[in-house]
């Protein structure tokens, strides 16, 4: 178990500001320049639950991006033992995912036995031809969302979203209302599933020094 | 920051400095973020005032930094609670029993200290995880399995303490049965070994466990006389082969000798753990119940047993069925499941059998996605990935709470408690969680455990109220039968202790005794399963 002390470094921003930004329904997509120039998260794995079609999209996406990409139905056992808890034990990195709430309840628990934590956490709840979502996490990354999720794509945006996580300790949250994407869920039985919700989350250092991650990206 | 309870500001704060200089600073852990950690997941009071919360934590790393910090909260009559990793979800998970009280979190203490694979046994810190032990063993090739529960988070040392259970083969799967001598600080400081463990340089300490003298083990067990650093196990030596076969008899009332034939077979270690079933369903299976069946309920008095046997018949389906386990070489699985199959064909007319494929270990990549892992020894978290929020679950609940209480070993208690929870859940006027078909949890070798999961709400508080309500008022159900709970959450553990009550609660007048005596400033895991110090006991309702 690494020490906390690994993750303690001078210069952290110690103020919290949680902000709320409004329902947004529509809203032109917003491009985020300056998203680069800040520091964020460096993902080791993006969780995808395949069960999901918006969880496929984002694995499509993330392999874009050239991140590494896990693909479970469900259950993290084969995840966490082969992969991460090896990787964890000596040097915890952030990861991030798409999946059902059970695969985040439990790597949230993982996670904080090594000194992370989940810094961006999204609630997706699917209605019917609708999908709402609510996000909280580091003020740039919510908002750089704003706007980006309403159209039925937004599980690129998503991805994008996750892999510039940005490493502060400020909080927003934001909830926004917009297209089911990644094509209608439908179960094991081909039939429509048009009631469920899925998690999206950045699991990262609690402690991590937004100048090292700076210097490291 | 938070204040332990009885505790003065002043003493708070030297304490916290003896205890940073025992464990190290970075191991002390008293900010809103890092406490909230150990909040129960699962808790019966989210969020209400009631919610068992902790003040700090800490972790330390040795038997020897546990002992010192022990010593600084005698000093200070400082309230603790032990945990190892923390994940006894619904059954109270890391809070305490006391608000307020320090959590002593052994998570940094994960050494697996000996494993032994011609001897079988295994010795291991609290901080170790089933996954953990697991992968030792896989990656010294050693030919001994680990028996585990569900979720493979949990610790062998602390799923043991609080009489956890799991899914392979006899004893085994009853987690303190199968330990074997351990080490414990008590609450003065001083450090003790059971067992063999007693006499130094004894290399038996997880082969013999009685030592000389009475045994002391139990104590530590659902006690709170000390905190455990070491423990040992028993180890199943690993079989050549695995293999199920479902047995299924025809009639309501073929439960009785269904049960009796496979009780004689596993106390005979013929068989692992038996899963009974209904093939009629019942409550968990997807969607609402067939009209047939919810007409057949609705009859006066109830249907007959006859009635059952006929929608049975008509379903084309039996009454009951068990799928049992047989380990062991080849030759002995096919021995032991003939034998099996002799026994009903004499016993049961109309039984059937169904074999499962035989499996030769070790598996291959297609047999380990469809063995049921637990039931060959294989630590894993699957049962986190059902309860997600569906058309048919739109409103998943947050969490569990176990209701667990101990039946006897036959067809007779299954069918009584299923009507007197049944008729407990309609004088309470709720749906019942309780069916015609339901089957007790055979994870105690030697008992039935007739287990109903409530759910939990984070947001709901009226839901877990009623909750807390109906859960007391089984307890009393059950105890009014001679069943009790063999484990719950702290919030309900002065009920379930009540409820053992024999000769005016002489057992809780000897823990108490005893805790008064090993623990006279009563600060290791006050309340811990109804057993208070002597200053709360005064003062709780």
């Amino acid at each position: 178990m690494p020490s906390r002390r690994e993750f303690i470094q001078a210069g952290l921003a110690a103020s919290v500001v949680p902000v709320a930004f409004p329902v947004a329904e529509s809203a032109p997509v917003a491009s985020v320049p300056h998203i680069a120039a800040f520091s964020s998260h460096r993902l080791t794995h993006v969780v995808c639950d395949a069960r999901f079609r918006s969880s496929q999209a984002v694995a499509i996406e993330a392999a874009r991006l050239g991140l590494p990409v896990v693909s479970i139905d469900g259950d993290i056992s084969d995840f966490w033992f082969h992969d991460l808890a090896p990787v964890w034990s000596t040097a915890p990195h952030a990861i991030a995912g798409l999946t059902a709430h059970g695969p985040l309840f439990c790597l949230e628990r993982f996670g904080w036995d090594h000194g992370l934590r989940v810094v961006f956490r999204g609630v997706h709840r699917f209605e019917g031809d609708h999908v709402e979502h609510s996000l909280s996490g580091p003020f740039r990354t919510i908002a750089a969302a704003h706007g980006t999720l309403v159209a039925d794509d937004w599980p690129t945006h998503l991805t994008r979203l996750l892999n510039s996580c940005a490493v502060t300790h400020d909080t927003a949250s934001t909830t926004v209302r917009g297209a089911v994407g990644g094509g209608r869920e439908r179960d094991s039985d081909d039939t429509l599933c048009t009631l469920f919700t899925l998690f999206s989350w950045v699991i990262a250092p609690k402690h991590a020094d937004p100048a090292a991650a700076m210097r490291r990206s | 920051m938070a204040v332990p309870p009885g505790v003065s500001t002043r003493d708070w704060e030297t304490a916290l400095r003896q205890f940073r200089q025992a464990v190290g600073e970075s191991w002390v852990f008293t900010s809103d973020d890092d406490i909230a950690l150990y909040r129960d997941a699962y808790s019966p009071l989210w969020g209400e005032p009631e919610e068992r919360l902790v003040s700090a934590a800490l972790a330390p790393d040795t038997t020897e930094q546990v002992s010192a910090v022990v010593r600084t909260a005698n000093q200070f009559r400082i309230p603790v609670f032990p945990i190892s990793t923390g994940k006894n979800l619904g059954y109270g998970g890391s809070a305490p029993n006391l608000s307020g009280s320090v959590v002593i979190d052994l998570k940094r203490m994960n050494r697996v200290v000996e494993v032994d694979d011609t001897r079988h046994f295994a010795i291991v810190e609290p901080g170790v995880a089933y996954f953990d032990l697991y992968r030792h063993i896989q990656e010294r090739r050693l030919n001994v399995w680990i028996d585990c529960p569900d979720p493979g988070w949990g610790s062998p040392v602390g799923n043991s303490l609080d009489h956890g259970v799991g899914y392979t083969f006899g004893a085994y799967r009853d987690h303190f049965h199968s330990h074997c001598g351990l080490e414990a600080v008590l609450p003065n400081g001083d450090v003790v070994r059971t067992g063999m463990g007693a006499l130094p340089g004894a290399k038996t300490w997880a082969e013999y466990r009685y030592g000389f003298g009475p045994t002391v083990d139990g104590l530590f067990a659902q006690g709170n006389l000390g905190i455990v650093t070491k423990m040992g196990f028993h180890l199943l030596p690993a079989p050549e082969a695995y293999q199920t076969s479902i047995v299924t008899v025809p009639r309501r009332r073929d439960i009785v000798p269904l049960v009796d034939l496979i009780n004689e077979l596993e106390h005979q270690a013929l068989v692992g753990m038996p899963e009974y079933f209904s093939p009629l369903g019942g409550f968990g299976r997807p969607g609402p119940p067939p009209q047939e069946f919810v007409a057949l309920m609705q009859r006066p008095g109830g249907p007959t047993d006859e009635e059952f046997d006929r929608y049975a018949q008509q379903r084309n389906a039996g009454a009951w069925s068990c799928r049992l386990q047989f380990y062991g070489s080849p030759k002995v699985v096919a021995a032991h499941l003939e034998h099996a199959k002799d026994r009903f064909a004499a016993v049961v007319a109309g039984s059937t059998f169904q074999d499962g494929e035989l499996l030769r270990f070790p598996l291959n990549a297609e047999q380990l996605d469809r063995v049921h892992k637990v039931a060959v020894g294989i630590p894993n978290m699957s049962i986190f990935s059902i309860g997600a929020r569906t058309e048919l679950n739109p409103s998943p609940s947050d969490g569990h709470l176990w209701f667990s209480p101990i039946i006897p070993k036959s067809g007779e208690a299954v069918l009584e408690a299923q009507r007197v929870f049944m008729d407990a859940f309609a004088k309470l006027g709720m749906p019942s969680m309780v069916s015609p078909f339901t089957m007790p949890a055979t994870w105690m070798h030697r008992a039935f455990i007739f287990i109903m999961a409530f759910p939990i709400s984070r947001s709901n508080v009226a839901q877990n109220q009623r909750t807390r309500t109906v859960f007391r008022e089984l307890v009393k159900v059950a105890a009014e039968h001679g069943w009790g709970e063999y484990r719950t959450a702290p919030v309900f553990q002065d009920d379930v202790m009540a409820a053992y009550s024999f000769n005016n609660h002489s057992l809780l007048r000897l823990h108490e005794a005893i805790k008064d005596a090993v623990d006279p400033n009563g600060i290791v895991a006050a309340g811990r399963s109804g057993i208070w110090p002597r200053h709360l006991r005064r003062t709780r309702a």
